[in-house]
């Protein structure tokens, strides 16, 4: 599939559109909508659905999700099925062709085949046919032979994975087992359910048995920093609820407020991609992005790049009056090729902790003093 | 004549000269050679007798007259528009069908027209004891007389306050010398011997207000006098001519630039106030989007005497790049027009440049408002040229640097825009004369974040655009006994960039050609018409990708892994047209046509496209009119390029065919009514699939049809405004196994109600309501995590534009005020825009997973505050 022209053309689309028409004044406009940020988890919510090895290849890849906030008590179902082209058509987003479908079950994890998709692929021109449609540009598939073998396929070609994750008891307590059922069409109710799909690369070996460069490794978070200083997943640190400067206090505009939360990620994980080959234009590379999540307070950013990780969190004061309140948070790493990670840490909030005080602080001589007051 | 009752009556000259001047540039026809009118000048000037009945009742009373003026200057018949009474009336009709004046001409040609006329009754003047006259009483008008050549006593010139234009058929008083005389064409007057000493003179005309003065004569000679005088209003409505609309054209609607001015929330614009007429949706906010009878803004072509405009506005509908002052005004064809103009299936705006003027002097002004500040400045510099010089600025950015601290904001460069005009007229000879207009215009923001977007480029991450034109068009117009031409040249070339983050990066850079040749030969009972429409444009672009976007695998594309892509793309488009316009009889005109166009370079194709108009004109106020013909439109260069489209595709077509009738009951009354349809085939599509590739195919097939009413008063009298309503439909079918389904554009019902009356004391108030079914929206049903990007993409209704947003209604209202000054006058607008901060919906807001709504309303109440000083 030529993802870069098509992006290019999104690209030029989008960007001429907004910049030199009415899109960008538009931004401008009113609305009534004060809606919960997208980093505040108070329902189920599936944060990243994780790979093994991030592209189906040879070897059999494990997929797995990553759902927090989900109703106490609540069984998940699941559904998931391999698909070489979904689509949205007629109010649904589906495979292509419940035929071109391939199965994965409904357990928490499952396995996905580069020989299960190549058998699916050999009935790809007749579906196409059948339908009326082309097939697609940078996909050859010779329709002539039944050997799955002799299917040539692009090594930038693209399958999606797609999945259904809901709370039993919109299922009337009980999980279906009928995947093709599931997702046929998004989620009954929005409520206790999400329907999504991931992109991942299939990668067959060239003629001369080496592998692509799409063979590439999930990120790997190392560790979280919190203010600075090393956080340990076993750690629970207490920290102030978060005060806002004075309004007219102008120079703490566009600062990191309240606490600094910083991902760590191992050497290895941004992954060369290709080579430029043109002067002045520098190789490409992964580009990692995070993504913040909690069952409480307020995050400075959604989402922070590799060149600046650093996201800024507020603690808010406890609910009902209570005296302290555990917060979750949650930070998924991607790497922009179906790789993921992920992590998890806690904090206590507690409206009568002295602000200013570094939450890990300790007597431990790498730790900072309890008696300092830090940023 | 005996010392009777004076009667101060003055013609209104110059109602004769400026509806016929108007007339003049209504009549001319952007893109063919536009027919020379010179207007009747008055050669026997009758005074009306003041009706012997009211001279005890001393009345004031003004008679307008509408004077249908023959081909040999006599009037032929004298109506009363605006009464004054029965005996004002009577009196100034008898007077009237004893003018004589010159004959109208039309390329040399005698031809009748229709003027305005005012006589204007007032008791006669008193002279008192001291000399003074407070009207004419025991005064006997004397025959107009001329001091024998060489000599003269007084002489001088009437102007007006303010605008410093001459006053002509003014009377200029000398009451105690019982001599009056009145001023010609160019406000000029002289006297015969005079007693030397101080003199009273009284100044008086229908348009202006009486004014006395003191003048010195000194031993026989005084020269030189100016008078000043102010007009009752400096509110001009002119009256529009009633000469006939060109060949061809089956629903052309015109604006002046005096109207365009006056409607609120269009701050003056000559190509939005098209917006507010039948058969035009309404486009979102301020977007300048001209969206015709259902069809694409894109569809619609909008042309400077015939040549393309690249970019309308600056920054896509802020304020249009081009000064409405050098315009004299704008034709609006949704449809049905002419085969001399084509490659476009929508409607056709055509801005025509302001013609000079016989009487022309050097006259401008410089204006401030909520945008920008600029000026205009325009006047001969030889009997045979005129120039009009004009620029504008923005200033926001400059407010901004001023107001703002440092840091605050994330501009650096904050939006600001500029353009030019530059119009030069020659008159060659009597039988050609040239234009040249160069233009120009310029769009820039630059901002600097303090970190980039996840994913995106450096830590000082910059994003910036520009974008701007420059251009020249030459025009030529020529004429002989029975035939004239007219060659236009227009060159453009146009710029854009964009830059995001340093990390993608669009320049592109295009050459507009425009050449065109017209001829009209014959008149009369046949009348040719052909040309010669050529149209090139060379499109030069370079993108720089974004990593994410690169290669990512191994391909065939010898370039995989490249993030520079260069396109190059020429589209060449000749055409030739041919017409010809039947006078079948004096009541019928048919007017055939047909237009051939190629198309070449990185277009294809070739249509040839046959046209027909009608007009039938059943009375004096009843027009009954037809048109039905084929139009073609070929795909935009982006959609033809290597890369990024698809170079198979061919032009679309569309045939329409309208029917309508104009109706004139009254001067005050047009009402013009015009049913439609339009059937669209080979429309350019996004392909079935996504991955079918993203170049678009020629297979979508199309409906539109509707009926249109425009019910017009014309700027006669204290008011001039328009109802214009639009029931419409259209609907598409983008590939043969899908459902039709509304167009994006498609607004059931749209009311436009206009209005502008003139005060006292140069006031003047506009106002603006509009009622609008809502845009059609298709309903998000569900939504899909990209789990790869962290996002939710929403999945909309099987149901395309099944539902709507809720109607959309607005008032705007304006007020106007001048100040006069001796030379000069200052104007004060203010524009409010939706006065009663009207929340419309223009679009729908989600939050991040779809499951909540809310809509979004763009602009609230919007003052807006303009100054501009005048001389």
């Amino acid at each position: 599939m030529k993802t870069r022209t098509f992006l290019a053309a999104r690209c030029c689309v989008v960007v001429l559109g907004c910049l030199t028409a009415l899109g960008c004044l538009s931004t401008l406009g009113c609305d009534d909508a004060n809606y919960d940020p997208p980093t505040l988890i108070k329902t189920m919510r599936v944060l990243a659905v994780r790979a093994d090895p991030p592209y189906i290849g040879l070897a059999p890849t494990r997929v797995s999700a990553f759902v927090v906030g989900q109703t106490p008590g609540e069984t998940l179902c699941y559904a998931w099925a391999l698909c070489p082209f979904a689509w949205e058509e007629d109010g649904n987003y589906a495979c292509l062709d419940p035929s071109l479908q391939v199965d994965l079950g409904n357990a928490p994890t499952a396995n996905a085949s580069l020989l299960a998709l190549l058998t699916v692929l050999e009935k790809l021109p007749a579906v196409l046919a059948a339908k009326g449609l082309q097939p697609p540009k940078d996909v050859a598939v010779d329709g002539a032979t039944d050997k799955p073998s002799d299917v040539a396929v692009d090594a930038g070609f693209e399958v999606r994975l797609l999945f259904q994750i809901s709370e039993a008891r919109i299922w009337g307590g009980t999980c279906p087992n009928d995947t093709t059922k599931m997702l046929a069409k998004p989620c009954p109710t929005r409520d206790g359910c999400m329907f999504g799909d991931k992109g991942l690369r299939v990668v067959v070996p060239n003629d001369k048995g080496a592998p692509s460069k799409d063979v590439h490794a999930n990120p790997r978070l190392e560790l979280l920093t919190l203010n600075g200083v090393p956080w340990p997943a076993d750690v629970t640190p207490t920290v102030a609820v978060y005060k806002a400067p004075p309004a007219d206090d102008l120079t703490q505009l566009n600062t990191t407020q309240g606490l600094e939360v910083r991902p760590v990620w191992s050497p290895g994980s941004i992954e060369l991609i290709s080579k430029s080959t043109e002067a002045g234009v520098p190789d490409t590379t992964e580009r990692l992005i995070f993504s913040f999540f909690s069952d409480a307070g307020t995050f400075q950013y959604r989402r922070t790049g590799f060149q600046v990780p650093d996201n800024g969190y507020q603690a808010e004061r406890p609910a009902k009056k209570a005296a302290t309140q555990l917060v979750t948070l949650w930070v998924v790493v991607r790497d922009g090729r179906g790789g993921s990670d992920w992590t998890t840490r806690q904090l206590l909030v507690d409206p009568t902790t002295p602000a200013g005080r570094h939450p890990l602080c300790g007597d431990d001589p790498s730790l900072p003093k309890c008696d300092e007051v830090g940023p | 004549m005996r010392r009777l009752t004076r009667v101060l009556c003055t013609a209104a000259a110059l109602l004769a000269l400026g509806p016929l001047t108007l007339a003049h540039g209504a009549a001319k026809q952007v893109g063919a050679p536009a027919p020379i009118i010179v207007p009747p000048k008055m050669v026997t000037y009758v005074t009306p007798v003041y009706p012997e009945a009211l001279r005890k009742q001393s009345l004031r009373g003004t008679v307008e007259l509408e004077l249908d003026i023959g081909a040999d200057g006599a009037v032929k018949k004298a109506k009363v528009v605006a009464s004054a009474g029965p005996d004002f009336d009577a009196a100034a009709t008898a007077a009237a069908m004893k003018l004589v004046f010159t004959a109208a001409t039309r390329d040399g040609k005698p031809i009748p027209v229709r003027i305005r006329f005012r006589y204007r009754f007032a008791p006669a003047l008193q002279i008192n004891r001291r000399g003074r006259a407070r009207g004419l009483g025991r005064y006997d008008r004397r025959a107009w007389e001329r001091a024998p050549a060489g000599f003269e006593s007084l002489n001088g010139r009437v102007l007006e306050r303010g605008t410093g234009r001459p006053v002509a058929a003014a009377t200029v008083l000398i009451p105690a010398l019982k001599q009056e005389t009145l001023t010609d064409v160019g406000g000029r007057f002289s006297f015969g011997l005079l007693k030397a000493g101080t003199h009273g003179v009284l100044v008086s005309g229908a348009e202006h207000k009486d004014r006395r003065f003191k003048v010195v004569v000194k031993d026989g000679r005084t020269t030189g006098q100016t008078f000043r005088v102010n007009r009752r209003s400096y509110v001009i409505y002119r009256a529009t001519a009633t000469a006939p609309p060109e060949p061809g054209e089956m629903s052309r609607r015109s604006i002046s630039a005096e109207e365009i001015q006056r409607i609120p929330g269009v701050y003056g614009d000559a190509f939005k106030v098209v917006q507010n007429l039948p058969g035009v949706a309404r486009p979102p906010a301020i977007s300048g989007a001209i969206i015709v009878r259902g069809s694409a803004p894109n569809d619609t072509q909008v042309n400077i005497e015939g040549v393309r405009v690249p970019l309308l506005y600056h920054f896509g509908g802020l304020y249009s790049v081009v000064n409405t002052d050098i315009l004299e005004g704008i034709d609006f064809y949704p449809g049905g027009y002419a085969v001399r103009y084509g490659r476009k299936t929508g409607g056709l705006l055509q801005a025509r440049l302001k013609l000079p003027k016989d009487d022309a002097h050097w006259k401008g002004y410089v204006e401030a408002n909520v945008f920008h500040a600029g000026f205009l400045v325009s006047g001969p510099i030889s009997d045979d040229v005129q120039v009009t010089l004009s620029a504008r600025r923005s200033y926001i950015d400059a407010i901004l640097a001023a107001v703002v601290p440092d840091g605050v904001l994330p501009f650096t460069l904050a939006p600001r825009y500029w353009d030019y005009q530059a119009k030069v007229d020659w008159r060659i000879n009597a039988k050609m004369d040239a234009t040249l207009l160069m233009l120009g215009s310029s769009d820039a923001l630059r901002a600097i974040l303090d970190r980039p977007p996840p994913g995106f480029g450096d830590a000082n991450a910059e994003i910036s655009t520009t974008s701007g034109f420059h251009g020249a068009i030459a025009l030529l117009r020529m004429r002989g006994d029975d035939w004239k031409g007219r060659t236009t040249l227009g060159v453009v070339r146009t710029s854009a960039n964009v830059n995001i983050l340093n990390d993608f990066r669009i320049d592109v850079t295009s050459w507009q050609t425009t050449l065109r040749q017209d001829f009209v030969f014959g008149s009369g009972p046949l009348q040719l018409r052909t040309g010669l429409d050529v149209f090139v444009d060379p499109f030069d672009a370079e993108v720089l990708l974004p990593p994410q976007a690169a290669d990512l695998g191994e391909g065939a594309d010898a370039e995989a892994g490249s993030r520079l892509l260069k396109m190059k793309a020429t589209g060449v488009q000749p055409a030739v047209w041919f017409d010809a316009v039947f006078n079948l009889r004096r009541d019928l005109e048919v007017v055939p046509g047909i237009r051939l166009d190629l198309f070449r370079g990185q277009n294809k194709g070739q249509t040839m496209l046959p046209r027909i108009n009608a007009r039938y004109i059943h009375s004096e106020a009843l027009t009954l009119k037809a048109a039905t013909g084929i139009l073609s439109q070929p795909p935009a260069v982006q959609d033809v390029v290597e890369r990024f489209g698809n170079p198979e595709l061919l032009p679309f077509r569309s045939w329409e065919t309208a029917f309508g009738a104009e109706w004139k009951p009254h001067a005050r009354v047009n009402l013009d009514v015009q049913v439609f349809h339009k059937r669209l085939w080979d429309m350019i599509v996004p392909p079935r699939t996504p991955w079918e590739g993203f170049g678009s195919v020629n297979a979508g097939r199309g409906r539109i049809y509707g009926l249109e009413v425009l019910l017009r008063h014309p700027p006669v009298g204290q008011f001039f405004g328009w109802i214009a309503y639009t029931l419409m439909r259209g609907t598409i079918t983008p590939h043969p196994d899908m459902d039709e389904r509304l167009l994006d554009w498609d607004q059931t019902h749209i009311l436009t109600a206009v209005g502008s009356y003139k005060l006292p004391a140069n006031w003047e108030v506009s106002a603006r309501f509009r009622l609008v079914s809502g845009n059609p929206i298709t309903a998000v049903t569900a939504a899909v995590y990209k789990e790869n990007n962290d996002n939710w993409s929403s999945i909309r209704s099987a149901c395309v534009n099944c539902d709507r947003f809720p109607p959309f209604h607005q008032l705007d209202l304006r007020v106007d005020k001048k100040f006069i000054f001796k030379r000069w006058m200052l104007g004060v607008y203010l524009d409010v825009q939706n006065v009663y901060n009207r929340a419309n919906p223009e679009g729908i807001n989600y939050n991040y997973d779809y499951t909540q709504k809310a809509y979004q309303s763009l602009l609230p109440i919007i003052p807006s505050l303009g100054v501009r000083g005048e001389f």
